[in-house]
Parts: C-alpha cells; sequence; structure tokens
C-alpha cells in the first residue's frame, strides 16, 4: 500500500509537469500519462473509493471509475440531469448515436463546463488523464471502422441530385421529378449522408416513374423542325388578361383598360381614355372670391390645398346666419360633376350642409369634411347632376348652376372654398372620338401576383419547349378613387361600414382617372403553364422597370415549356387578398393607385440550335425519327446492334466509370428480349433506360474504403459543388488518371465553381445548411405583421441576397467571419426598404455599403435567416439561440428533456420573453445549456419575425400606442406597440453585450470558431459522412492551410478538396 | 416467368364456390370476392381496422374533458359541439403516451410503430413495423389488397405527420398510399386502365424487376459491411415490389366491383377532400376490396379550405394569441364534425359480409387521433374510438388509463387481438388496454 502511493506521488508530480507543457500547444498527452491515469485509478479503487459508475458492462473500468467519481451523481437513472443518464450509457460506438454522446461527454469535460464547479473537485491533472483516455478510445474506434469500411457510408443520390441528373443528361434544364420522388432523410440538416438516405420499394418504384416521365419528355417534338417566328399579342385583344382562380369580381379592381371598345366582362361600364384628353376638359371652376356671401367668414391659408389665394371658414358661430352660394354659367345644359373643395382635417365640420339647384329640382347633401378630399386631395366629388333644359339635346344657351352651403349644424369649423363642375356629356362624346389605336392602347394592371390572382397574356401559349425571346411594351400609371355608383347589386358584405359618399356611392378607383405615374414600376416577368399552381420564383423570365411617361419596350430572354404563358407581376404593389377592396385601397394608397399599362406582347422563337433536339440525340444519337401523335419515335436500320451501342454510351454516361461487360450485358440482354418480343425500338430502349437509372450502380456512389480512386473523385467533386454526375471534362480527368493531382483538384474546384451549375451548389447548400428551404413554411401573422403578409418580393429577395452574399464569400475568397459581419450586403429596393438602406430603387440586386451602426451585414443577420429561425406570429429566443450553435457556431446544444414544457413568447405583451426564460434557467438542469443557447438568441431580439429591425414588441393586446391601416394583402388590421425590446444578455464565458452589434463582436473574437463550423457543415455536405471524433486532426489541418487566407471561403473549399477526408472514402 | 405461376388463389376459389351460399350477400360484391367472402363468413362478419391520424394534436381546452365519465354527462369542451348526436357511439381514452417517439414535430411516422426512428444503431433515420401491417398480414388474406394507406399530398406540407406514411413494412420502408380520392376509386372500383394495359405493365414492371434483381454485379462495388447493407435494402425493395406484381397478378382476372358512386374529381382538397376519402373507405370495405385502412389526414390542406392561412404548426404554437386559440377552436370542431360525419355512414352502412344483416360500424375497430398532443407534446396523445369491433367496450365514455403514460401499443395490442390476429403483445406494450374499459 504505501509504495503503492508513492508511486502514485511522484508519477502525478511528473504528470503535472507535464501537463503545464503540452496544454498550451496540443491536447495530446504522451503515453506516459495513460500509465498515470491507470495508476490513479488502482489507488483509488484499493481505497474502496470507486462508486459503480455504469450499468453497460463494457465501460471500461477506469473510465467507469471516474464517471463514477464525477459524473453519476447527477446523471444517473434516478435525475439523468440535461437529459443525459451516463450510469445505463452502453459503451457501444458502433452506435453512431451513443459515440455521439460520448463524444458529447468528452467535449463538456475538456471544456471544463462539465462537472460543475459546485459539484465536483476534479483537479486539472486528472480532467487532462480522462479526456485523454476517452478521446484515445473513440479514436481509435473511428480510424479501425475507417480503414474498414471507409469514413462514409454509400450513399444513394438525394432527389434534388436525381432531377439534375436527369437534367443535365437530357438537355432538360426545367425538367421537374424532384416533387415526385420521396422526401429523403438528412443528418446534420444535409441530404447526403448514407446512412440517412434510405432505399425502399418506394424509392425504387418513384425512380423509375420519374425516369420514365424524363425521357418520354425527350421525344415530345415534332419530326420538322419548327419556324422561327415573330408574334405580337396586343393586351387589348386578349380575352382577360388575368388568370387567377379567385372570384372574378375581385379582378375587376385589378385591371384597367384604355381605349378601344370593351369586351371584358370585368371592366367598368365607364371606359377608360387616353390621359392626354383630361385637358381637353372644360372644367369651370368657381372660388369663393367670386361667390356671394352672408356673414364674417374668416380668410385663411393654413392648409395649402385650396384654390386661389385663401379659402373660408367658419367655427360654427351661427346657426344658419353664415352661407355662400357659388353661381356658375355653364357654357351649355348637360350632366355635370360637381365637386367641392373643403381642405379636410379633424376639427372640420362632420355635417357641412349643401343644397344643389339643378335641372329636376333641389339636393340637399350633409357632408363630413373631415375626410380628406378624394381627388388629389383637393376636390370631393358631391355627384353628378343635369343642368339646364331636360330633353333639350340640341340647345346650347349658356345656363347658370347654384351650389350653397351654410354653416347651420355643421358641428365644426366649416369649409368654404371652391366648386367645380366637370361637364361629363362632353367627356364620353370625345372619348368615343379620342379612340386609340391598338397600339396606343394598353391593359393596366394595379396589384401584385399572389396566390389565387395572376395575371398575364393568355393568347400566347408555347408551341415548344427551348429559347425564345420575349418584349413588352409597358408604362407606369396612377389610377385614382372617385364616388361612382357600385356596379354590383348589394354593398359589400365584408365591410358593412363602408364610407358612402353624399349620394350613397362608392369609393372606388375608376379607370376615367388615369394618369401617367409618378414613378417607374418594377415588373417581374415569368413564365409557368395555365394548370401550373402559381409561383413567381418558377421559371423567371426578367424583371423590367416600367417608365412613368412614354411607354418603352423590354426584351428578355426566355426558356418556355411548352404550354407556357408569360406572366406578370407588379412587384411593388400591394396584393389584396380580401374582397371588396375600394375604401382599403385608399388607405394604402390616398395618392392614387399605381398600376402598370402593358400595350403588348412580343414573343420570338424558338430559337433551335440543332434539330432533333439535343435530348433526343442524349438518347437516341442520329438514328432517324418519324411522327407519331404528338412524339417522335426512334427509327433504326439496325435494331440490335444500334441498341448496343446508344445503351453503352449512355451507361459510361450515368455509371460515372468504365462499365463492366457483365453489367452492359445485363441490361442488353434485357433491351434485346424486349426487341425479340415485338416491343417497338423506342419502347425497349425506354424500358432499358429507365432500368439503367434505377440500378444500384448508377443510384449508389461509387468509392471502396482507403484511398478514392480517380472515377470516385470526380464523382464526388461534382455532386459536391455541381450536385450532378460529373461533366465531360471531369470524365476525361478521371480517364486520364490526372485527378489526384493536387494542382488539377485546384483548377477543377476552381473551374466547377465558375459554372453555371456552381449556382445549384450555393442554393442546395444554403437550403440545406441554413435552412432556407423553409422559409414559407410559416406566414407572417397578418394583425401584427400587415406589411410582410402577402410579399413574394421581400421573400425571394431575402433569399436572394443570402445566395448572391455566400456566392460572394467564395468568388472573393473573403474571411470566414463575415459569416457573423461585415460592412456591406447585396440589396435591392425591396431588401433595402426593409433594412432601412435609403437610395436603392429598382428590383436590381446591387452591393451595397452598410454603416457601422447598421446591425445587417454577414448571415447572423440577414433577414432570411431571423425568418426561418422565427415562427409567423412570434420570435423565440431558444429557437434562434439553438440555430445559432448549431448552424452557426458548431455546437449544437442537446435536444430538450422531454417534460419540459416549451417556453412560449406571450404575445398579449404582459410578460416578456426574457422573464419567462430567466423562470426556464432557475431550474438546474434548464441552466446548464440555455446559458449557452439563450444569448444568441437574446442578441436577435432586436429583429421581428421578418428581420426588420425593431425597438419594441408588437403586440395584440397591450401596449402605448394603438396601430391601425390596411395591410398589403388588403386586410385591416389593428396592433399595438408593446415592450422595448431588450437586446442584451452575457455570454457564457461572462462577457456582457448590449446588443446585437457588441454581440458580433465578441463572436468575431473568436474566428476561428466561425471557421471550423463552416468547414466541418462544407464537409459533411461534401463527403457525405459527419464529421467524426477521429477527423478532428484533419480539420485543424484544413484551418491551418486556410489561415494565411484569414479563412477565406475559397481556400477552405479547396482545402477540403485536397484534404484526405475529401479524398478517401 | 410465367405471370400466374406462384398462386394458390385459384384453389381458393374453386374452394369458394362449395362453400355454402349465403342468401344475403350483397350483389355489390363481384363474383370472385363473393365467393370468397362466403368461405370466410362462416365464423361471422369479418373484422375491419381503420387508423386515422393528424399530425399536431388538437389544443387541450377544446379537445380533452377534464373529468372521466359519460359523455352526456360530463362538461365537454367546446370542439366537441358536433358530436353531441354521436356520443354514445364514441370512447374517448386519455393517458396514451407513445414513449419511443421522440419526435416532437412528428406526430404520424411513428404513432403505430411505436419504436424511435433516430434510434436505430447505423441508421440515420429507420423504422419498424406499423400495428396495421401486422394486421394485414394475417385479415389481409381474401382481399385484393392487404391493406389500403390513404395519405395526404406529397410530403408533409406542414402537418407534421413526420416521415412519409403511417405505415411501414417489416423492414421499415414506408407505405405511402394514395394521396387523392381518384387513386383509392381506381383501386376499388378499377376502370382507369384496360385489363390488357394492366398485363402489358404488369409484365414490363416484372421484367424490369428481374433484371435489376440480378445479383453479383453490383456486389464487386459495394464491399464493406454497411454497403452491403445498403445493397441489402435494395434487393428488398424489389423483393418488395415483386411481391405486390405477384398480388396484382393473381387478381388480375377477379373483376373489379361495381362502382356505387361516382368518380370524385380530380385536385379534391381540404374538407371535400376529406369527406371523399371517407367514402372511399366505406366503399373499400363494403366491396372487400380490404379490410385494413390507415389514413394520414391533410390537416393543413383542411384549414387551406377553411380559408386558415395558418399552418398546423403555427396553431399548436397558440401561447396566448386569442385569435390563434379561435383558430384552433373552428379547426377542432370542423375535424369533430367531419368525424361525427363519418360515424353516421358507418352507422347506415350495411355490411354486406355480415351474416346477421349488421352494419360496418358494428364489425369495425376505428381509431382517431395521433401522436401528439397540442404543443409538440408526446404525452397523452389523442385517442377517440367508435365502432363495435371492440371486445367489451361499451362507447359513451371518457375514460381515463389508471396509469399515466400508458403505452400506445396496449390498445394496439387489443385492436389487433379484438380483430383476430394472434398477436400476443405489440411492440412495446406491457398490457393489452381493455382494464382501462372492463
Amino acid at each position: 500500500m504505501n509504495a503503492n502511493s508513492n508511486i502514485v506521488a511522484s508519477a502525478l508530480t511528473s504528470c503535472v509537469g507535464s501537463f503545464s507543457s503540452n496544454m498550451a500547444i496540443d491536447t495530446k498527452v504522451s503515453a506516459e500519462n495513460k500509465v498515470v491515469y491507470g495508476f490513479v485509478i488502482i489507488f483509488m479503487m484499493s481505497m474502496g473509493l470507486v462508486a459503480q459508475a455504469s450499468q453497460g458492462s463494457d465501460v471500461p473500468e477506469a473510465l467507469s471509475a471516474f464517471l463514477g467519481n464525477h459524473c453519476i451523481d447527477c446523471h444517473d437513472d434516478a435525475e439523468a440531469s440535461g437529459g443525459l443518464n451516463i450510469q445505463s450509457l452502453d459503451w457501444n460506438l458502433d452506435d453512431p448515436h451513443i459515440t455521439n454522446i460520448w463524444v458529447k461527454i468528452h467535449d463538456r469535460i475538456a471544456a471544463e463546463e462539465m462537472p460543475p464547479e459546485d459539484a465536483s473537485s476534479l483537479g486539472k491533472v486528472e480532467r487532462g488523464v480522462a479526456i485523454e483516455d476517452l478521446a484515445g478510445r473513440i479514436q481509435r474506434f473511428q480510424e479501425k471502422n475507417y480503414a474498414k469500411h471507409g469514413r462514409s457510408v454509400a450513399r444513394r443520390v438525394n432527389r434534388f441530385e436525381y432531377e439534375n441528373i436527369l437534367r443535365d443528361l437530357l438537355h432538360d434544364p426545367t425538367l421537374k421529378v424532384a416533387d415526385q420522388l420521396p422526401l429523403d432523410g438528412e443528418v446534420h440538416g444535409f441530404a447526403k449522408v448514407g446512412t440517412a438516405l434510405d432505399v425502399s420499394h418506394v424509392q425504387v418504384n418513384a425512380y423509375l416513374d420519374a425516369a420514365e416521365f424524363a425521357l418520354r419528355r425527350a421525344l415530345e417534338f415534332p419530326v420538322k423542325k419548327p419556324q422561327l417566328q415573330s408574334n405580337r399579342y396586343y393586351a387589348r385583344e386578349e380575352t382577360r388578361m388575368w388568370a387567377g382562380k379567385g372570384n372574378p369580381g375581385w379582378a375587376r379592381f385589378s385591371l384597367a383598360l384604355e381605349g378601344l371598345e370593351i369586351n371584358d366582362r370585368y371592366s367598368f361600364e365607364k371606359k377608360g381614355f387616353d390621359p392626354a384628353y383630361e385637358v381637353r376638359a372644360e372644367v369651370i371652376t368657381v372660388d369663393n372670391t367670386s361667390a356671394e356671401l352672408t356673414g364674417t367668414w374668416r380668410e385663411s391659408t393654413k392648409s395649402s390645398n385650396h384654390v386661389g389665394t385663401h379659402y373660408l371658414a367658419d367655427n360654427n358661430e351661427g346657426t344658419g346666419t353664415y352661407t355662400i352660394s357659388w353661381k356658375a354659367e355653364l357654357p351649355k345644359p348637360g350632366t355635370y360633376e360637381v365637386r367641392v373643395s373643403f381642405i379636410g382635417g379633424k376639427d372640420m365640420a362632420r355635417k357641412a350642409p349643401y343644397l344643389i339647384r339643378h335641372a329636376e329640382g333641389e339636393t340637399q347633401l350633409t357632408i363630413d369634411q373631415t375626410v380628406t378630399p378624394t381627388i388629389e386631395n383637393l376636390w370631393f366629388p358631391l355627384g353628378r347632376f343635369r343642368f339646364g333644359s331636360i330633353g333639350n339635346g340640341s340647345n346650347s344657351e349658356p345656363v347658370v348652376a347654384e351650389i350653397s352651403l351654410s354653416n347651420k349644424g355643421a358641428n365644426g369649423w366649416v369649409v368654404a372654398d371652391a366648386v367645380q363642375f366637370v361637364p361629363l356629356d362632353n367627356l364620353e362624346k370625345e372619348n368615343q372620338k379620342a379612340q386609340l389605336s391598338k397600339e396606343q392602347a394598353s391593359t393596366a394592371i394595379f396589384r401584385g401576383a399572389y396566390t389565387p390572382f395572376y395575371y398575364g397574356f393568355e393568347k400566347f401559349k408555347a408551341p415548344i419547349r427551348g429559347d425564345y425571346k420575349v418584349r413588352l411594351k409597358a408604362r407606369s400609371v396612377l389610377r385614382k378613387t372617385d364616388y361612382v355608383e357600385w356596379e354590383g347589386e348589394k354593398k359589400p358584405r365584408h365591410y358593412p361600414g363602408l364610407v358612402l359618399d353624399a349620394t350613397r356611392r362608392y369609393p372606388t378607383p375608376v379607370n376615367d382617372r388615369i394618369f401617367s405615374g409618378k414613378r417607374s414600376e418594377p415588373v417581374k416577368v415569368y413564365s409557368s403553364t395555365l394548370s401550373e399552381p402559381n409561383n413567381q420564383s418558377m421559371l423567371p423570365i426578367g424583371m423590367f422597370e416600367a417608365p412613368p411617361d412614354a411607354p418603352e419596350v423590354f426584351e428578355m430572354e426566355a426558356f418556355f415549356e411548352k404550354g407556357a404563358m408569360v406572366k406578370l407581376d407588379c412587384m411593388r404593389l400591394p396584393s389584396p387578398m380580401v374582397p371588396a377592396m375600394p375604401h382599403t385601397i385608399q388607405k394604402i394608397e390616398p395618392e392614387g393607385y399605381p398600376g402598370v399599362a402593358f400595350h403588348w406582347l412580343e414573343v420570338e422563337g424558338p430559337f433551335i440550335k440543332e434539330w432533333p433536339p439535343a435530348s433526343y440525340k442524349a438518347l437516341f444519337g442520329d438514328v432517324p425519327t418519324e411522327q407519331s401523335g404528338r412524339h417522335v419515335i426512334a427509327v433504326p436500320t439496325h435494331p440490335l446492334q444500334e441498341a448496343g451501342e446508344l445503351l453503352s454510351g449512355f451507361m459510361t454516361r450515368v455509371y460515372r466509370r468504365p462499365v463492366a461487360d457483365a453489367e452492359f450485358e445485363r441490361f442488353y440482354l434485357y433491351a434485346k428480349q424486349l426487341l425479340e418480343e415485338g416491343e417497338t425500338f423506342t419502347e425497349a430502349m425506354i424500358a432499358t433506360y429507365s432500368a439503367v437509372l434505377a440500378s444500384p450502380e448508377f443510384l449508389f456512389h461509387c468509392g471502396e474504403p482507403g484511398e478514392l480512386d480517380d472515377f470516385a473523385i470526380a464523382e464526388r467533386l461534382s455532386f459536391f459543388l455541381g450536385e450532378s454526375i460529373p461533366d465531360e471534362s471531369l470524365r476525361a480527368l478521371a480517364q486520364q488518371g490526372k485527378l489526384r493531382d493536387s494542382e488539377t483538384l485546384r483548377r477543377e474546384v476552381d473551374r466547377l465553381l465558375e459554372k453555371p451549375e456552381g449556382r445549384r451548389f450555393v442554393k442546395e447548400f444554403l437550403d440545406a445548411w441554413l435552412k432556407l428551404d423553409e422559409i414559407n413554411d410559416t406566414d407572417p401573422d397578418r394583425e401584427l405583421y400587415p406589411e410582410y403578409a402577402g410579399d413574394w418580393w421581400l421573400v425571394n429577395s431575402m433569399i436572394e441576397e443570402s445566395r448572391l452574399y455566400f456566392a460572394d464569400l467564395i468568388a472573393g475568397d473573403r474571411p470566414a467571419r463575415n459569416i457573423i459581419d461585415a460592412d456591406y450586403t447585396f440589396a435591392d429596393e425591396r431588401l433595402a426598404r426593409h433594412y432601412g438602406i435609403p437610395g436603392v430603387v429598382g428590383p436590381t440586386f446591387r452591393r451595397v455599403s452598410l454603416p457601422g451602426n447598421s446591425p445587417y451585414g454577414g448571415i447572423l443577420t440577414q433577414a432570411s435567416v431571423l425568418k426561418v429561425t422565427a415562427n409567423g406570429t412570434v420570435t423565440s429566443p431558444v429557437l434562434r439561440g439553438v440555430y445559432v450553435m448549431e448552424r452557426l457556431l458548431g455546437d449544437p446544444p442537446s435536444p430538450p428533456p422531454p417534460s419540459v414544457p416549451a417556453v412560449e413568447p406571450d404575445i398579449r405583451g404582459a410578460t416578456t420573453i426574457r422573464e419567462l426564460l430567466k423562470k426556464h434557467r432557475e431550474d438546474a438542469s434548464c441552466a446548464s445549456c440555455h446559458q449557452k443557447i439563450d444569448p444568441p438568441g437574446f442578441a436577435l431580439e432586436g429583429f421581428d419575425v421578418m428581420g426588420r429591425w425593431r425597438e419594441n414588441y408588437r403586440s395584440l393586446g397591450e401596449g402605448s400606442e394603438r396601430i391601425e391601416g390596411v395591410g398589403r394583402s388588403g386586410n385591416e388590421f389593428v396592433h399595438f406597440i408593446g415592450n422595448a425590446v431588450d437586446a442584451s444578455g452575457v455570454t457564457p464565458e461572462g462577457d456582457p453585450f448590449e446588443d446585437v452589434l457588441q454581440f458580433k463582436e465578441l463572436l468575431l473574437e473568436n474566428e476561428e470558431v466561425i471557421a471550423r463550423n463552416i468547414t466541418e457543415q462544407l464537409l459533411v455536405y461534401a463527403t457525405g459522412a459527419p464529421v467524426g471524433f477521429a477527423d478532428r486532426d484533419e480539420v485543424s489541418a484544413i484551418l491551418e492551410k486556410s489561415r494565411a487566407s484569414e479563412f477565406g471561403m475559397r481556400t477552405i473549399i479547396h482545402e477540403i478538396v485536397q484534404s484526405p477526408l475529401f479524398l478517401r472514402k | 416467368m410465367s405471370l400466374f405461376s406462384s398462386t394458390n388463389r385459384r384453389t381458393f376459389l374453386r374452394n369458394g364456390t362449395n362453400a355454402l351460399t349465403l342468401p344475403f350477400l350483397a350483389s355489390l360484391l363481384p363474383a370472385g370476392s363473393r365467393a370468397l367472402a362466403e368461405q370466410s363468413l362462416s365464423f361471422g362478419a369479418p373484422k375491419r381496422l381503420l387508423w386515422m391520424a393528424m399530425g399536431h394534436g388538437h389544443m387541450e381546452k377544446h379537445f380533452y374533458p377534464t373529468e372521466s365519465g359519460r359523455l352526456s354527462d360530463i362538461a365537454l369542451p367546446p370542439g366537441w359541439g358536433p358530436m353531441k348526436k354521436n356520443l354514445n357511439q364514441v370512447t374517448m381514452v386519455s393517458n396514451f403516451t407513445n414513449a419511443e417517439n421522440k419526435q416532437p414535430h412528428e406526430g404520424t411516422e411513428a404513432v403505430l410503430t411505436c419504436v424511435n426512428v433516430v434510434g436505430f444503431p447505423g441508421k440515420a433515420r429507420h423504422n419498424s413495423i406499423s400495428c396495421d401491417q401486422v394486421a394485414a398480414a394475417h385479415l389481409g388474406q381474401e382481399t385484393r389488397y392487404q391493406s389500403l394507406q390513404l395519405n395526404c399530398e406529397n410530403g408533409d406540407s406542414g402537418n407534421g405527420h413526420g416521415g412519409v406514411a403511417m405505415s411501414y413494412r417489416e423492414d421499415g420502408s414506408p407505405l405511402p398510399g394514395f394521396a387523392s380520392p381518384l387513386e383509392v376509386y381506381f383501386k376499388v372500383f378499377g376502370g382507369n386502365v384496360s385489363r390488357e394495359e394492366m398485363l402489358h405493365t404488369l409484365k414490363q414492371r416484372r421484367s424490369i424487376f428481374d433484371i435489376l434483381e440480378f445479383e453479383g454485379s453490383s456486389t464487386k462495388r459495394l464491399l464493406t459491411h454497411d454497403d452491403r447493407e445498403k445493397l441489402e435494402d435494395y434487393t428488398t425493395s424489389i423483393r418488395d415490389i415483386e411481391l405486390s406484381l405477384s398480388r396484382e397478378e393473381e387478381w388480375i382476372d377477379i373483376p373489379y366491383p361495381k362502382a356505387t358512386q361516382k368518380r370524385p374529381p380530380e385536385g379534391m382538397q381540404g374538407e371535400p377532400e376529406i369527406k371523399a376519402m371517407f367514402k372511399m373507405i366505406l366503399a373499400a370495405w363494403q366491396t372487400d376490396a380490404t379490410r385494413v385502412v390507415t389514413y394520414r389526414m391533410p390537416d393543413a390542406g383542411l384549414l387551406q379550405s377553411m380559408e386558415i392561412s395558418s399552418t398546423p404548426h403555427t396553431l399548436s404554437h397558440y401561447g396566448s394569441n386569442v385569435s390563434l386559440h379561435e383558430l384552433n377552436l373552428k379547426r377542432t370542431t370542423k375535424w369533430m364534425q367531419l368525424y361525427s360525419g363519418f360515424i353516421d355512414q358507418l352507422r347506415s352502412a350495411k355490411d354486406p359480409l355480415d351474416p346477421n344483416g349488421g352494419t360496418l360500424f358494428e364489425n369495425s375497430l376505428v381509431y382517431n387521433g395521433g401522436g401528439l398532443r397540442t404543443a409538440h407534446r408526446t404525452t397523452n396523445v389523442p385517442c377517440l374510438l367508435t365502432g363495435g369491433g371492440f371486445k367489451g367496450l361499451t362507447h359513451g365514455h371518457h375514460r381515463v388509463a389508471s396509469k399515466e403514460n400508458t403505452p400506445l401499443a396496449n390498445l394496439w395490442t387489443t385492436m389487433l387481438q379484438d380483430a383476430g390476429a394472434p398477436v400476443e403483445r405489440f411492440a412495446d406494450a406491457n398490457a393489452t388496454a381493455t382494464s382501462i374499459w372492463s
């Protein structure tokens, strides 16, 4: 006993020594120390200090003893603190789920987070020895495993890769089959890992169906090459310009027609007319200075929206003793619209009594002068009246008309300014004369496209899939509201409180009040077939800005599916989703309702590079075609021989490596059998190709344990940066055996990143890494966030920013720290408005500099990220915190223990999320994780559910200020300005921060953490295997090699590809 | 390979004609099925099984009664409004938990399998046989389909179901089934393809799978143990498909029953879709196309058809948002209304296989619920039972299992046993559920 303790004591001394010298450089400890560890344990066991650590009989004894001393107190069967039960944890490293737990145990002990200071007296030495021991065991186990099986399990292609392969193979860039394939399993959010990519009968059946579908598309063309055509489709010759499934009645507020006879059943009764014509209208205006007065009215110029030098006002001092009478000499009898001007405002008369003397007698009207006059903020229409003798059309003697107003019972300031008479007979007559040519005439759209409302030219349907040129002539316009007869029988049922004008008519945007726009309007042009669900992002053609004055022609290149239409989204305009919009429209756009007038669409095409099309040639080479219904069939001269040749070429292409004779024979014999049974050549080949595209050799990635061969490298590289099978150049290099050459690999990586297919990588990687594919999973609450509901532009721009930004990080080899912060970003008008960046107009994205105090810049605070981490109604610091830890910092927290209820923000605004979380953290088992999760979540509280900066929460129940209005989807909303946002917190290291700016600074103190995370995320994506414990040294090596570039993103990608992790299975 | 080599179907048929002819068989049964049915009916009417589930559950205060007892006596939550007339036909059970479900966003993936889908060694995510497939193996021998799976649209589209299916084969592969009433209609009544087309398709598929199953070529490339496992999965898939092709071939000469209802239109969504699916379940049972059905219900679609723009997920995070509470209540009420309507139909549908002239209601065991309670909780999941097939169960009560977190598999065991499947314990069951009501 004595001898033993002596040895231990001296060994401990040497151990401490070696630790202090080694610790700073590396966590690896010498073999000598492991022996020491053993002694320590033996010593303690002999003293009877070691508790029974684990029921998992296989946990190595030394480890078991350590855990028993320091961990089991809390992590036992009874308590399982933090959801971790070490007592029952098996030592079964074959199971990756269990290995992950052991790795986590290692990391927590190594980071000195566990055991907690107050619960254990674990010394530095013992800690070091223990983690060294645990690390060694996991490392050795995994390395042994890698040698035998490779890091990655053979994986099949995922559904997006399958789609891309068919697209590339068949030269069919818009083919859609991913939706027909079952969802793929994911590891760390990536559908790239073999263990999660199951194969089942469902999959195999779906592959066969998808392959056959795609192959048949390659035959859908006429034998005879279609002629290049150019056709113009005039807007006014379209039967209709809307293609929505919704209530057609709504469409009337969305379209206006200009010039020509109107044959659209959803148009207004009154025809639109040439804006220039308005000047010709002989409007008669009588100002208060020419009117007859009684009483002492006050003269005022306080408000500017009046006619002449001043206006008159009276604060209801008399009861009918003040009067004013406007008399006008009208040039001839007829119907005139009578308009009055009266400033408007909350102190004005609620009941101003007007009297109109007209041909049919007298009309008394009580007008609410508190409203803002509807026409140009100046004129309010009293109604349309006939003046002069009735039924005498030829009489053209001048007539005197009289309008009067008094202060009787007016209840507020009565304003008397001017009266206007607009001759309507004249206008309508002149209008008929002013027929516009088809060229000048147009149809205008006054809303954004949003399911189920979409707009477009329906007379054009693409005759065949292919390339076209599209030209559109358009200009921006402004349509003002007016009080007109409601055309429907009833008042709109959704708005019983709708304000009526004096003659009980409805404020409605009207087509005879169309003016030149005040600004240019961005238009997104896209295409889809009539039957497809509508989605603006489906097949974008291009964008342009319709100018406010003279119309201009815009040309764009387009790829159309057969039968596709050209659809239009006036992206800046509201997209009302509720019916009966007239008064809501007024609230949205009091100045008048902006729209875009389209004159015509011209389509030129199809532009054909080769015939038969490339997709046919990919399958049937030069075999002649014959028409068979709507598609062609292949008619070979020597079917069997040609089947063999075609099949051989096809298999070499899709198998990504030389095809073994036996593999070829198997499918060749199948084709042969089909031909012999009497199948046509075309059908036999489709069946055979489908079988190839469902065969395991095609579906599974190749590669054997150990170093990958050139073909496997080509495959891995191509699926990493192009999401598809290797292209010609990669195949050639693999064939020549050049891909293990470092410089060649470097060139290929650069080449693949620059190819258009490199965009697929950016899209798919971000969709998975940042979960951007979930961005539409929740809708912002319309009551709380009325400005976002129904705004495709915003959502699309949010995603676009992230893609452009990430692509630029790679293109410019920018440092990984830019994931957290940067002084620039990419924005278009909509996103700039969202971020409060001035001076960005139009739908084109550009690089914009951000001021130093901007919370934006860096992926961490991009709107897309802030949106996917919130649900539609509230933000949750917990969800955002977990996301940041897991996706951006590479330290995924454990899932919450099962019994703990989720913390739900209180949107009545009574309790803050901070108070709720504080209560939550008082529970010790919650605290250990939440001290890491909550800080990033708190810092991001400065952003609402769509990522807009906020000083206060919005609340539905309580708050300092009531906000009401009409949202961009036409809904009326009420919410309140609630509690102030507190975005401060303290990091687990104890550093306080006030807001997200300071939080970012703290994160940037350790750039390597950020670089390591993105490296690991990319590694999972590139190699199809999670980054294991045994891979950590290689990851560190990649980081070291990238350090000189400040962890440049392109450098990291290069170093990943050069790494053994990538070049070995 | 001959198309009809492996069948003993014809033997079956011959025996069938010898069996006693039962005059009560409704004429809508096709001759073949009638014969089969007659044979089995010497043992009484067959049991029909149905499991229906939504992903995210109902909001507590709208759905869970606070007291136990006769439903007509206790205070019922507001969502139960439409159930008034059928209170005596249903049983509500509280305290069932699927302890193996560790996925708070995925309510249906493991509800019938009672396994931890992320707990399989070496698999990121996997599953095991679902109880309906256990039932199908025993009750599905004589019908055109061993079982039918009804589903919502492709993917999960925010329903909170998880996975792609509710039913899983023994090897854990999913059975997603049919996402539209029209597809089910064709399965039950045929009529979309001619016998010749069908034969041709079957033959072509069969020959494709013959060559895909060809072994040896792939083993060269997929050498390691894990990789071989993947290849075995692949081979199993091919065998699975071949098995189902065999069954289709066996039945190809047995005519489909005459359609008893109009062909449902394409593109149905939400409420009309659900109603049409309910009708198809009845049709499948009445024509004995199958006796075992699962329905992965389209909660998100229902909300859309109710013009509610929030997703089921958003609704499950109602917090203190009163407007979300209202929407939750609207939805629960709608589901209860649909459910009550389905019970009406079950009760009025004659069972052509019942020698005593009973209804489908009397011969069925129907579970309506799902794997998640409100706000992503996996305990005390919704459980409504109806149908007369539960032995010793008198409907009309809210029954509370005496132990909290009673395994849901106990209920599955009971349903399997009551339907005649000789199953001792299903999955993690530790008893049967009968003690809850007897």
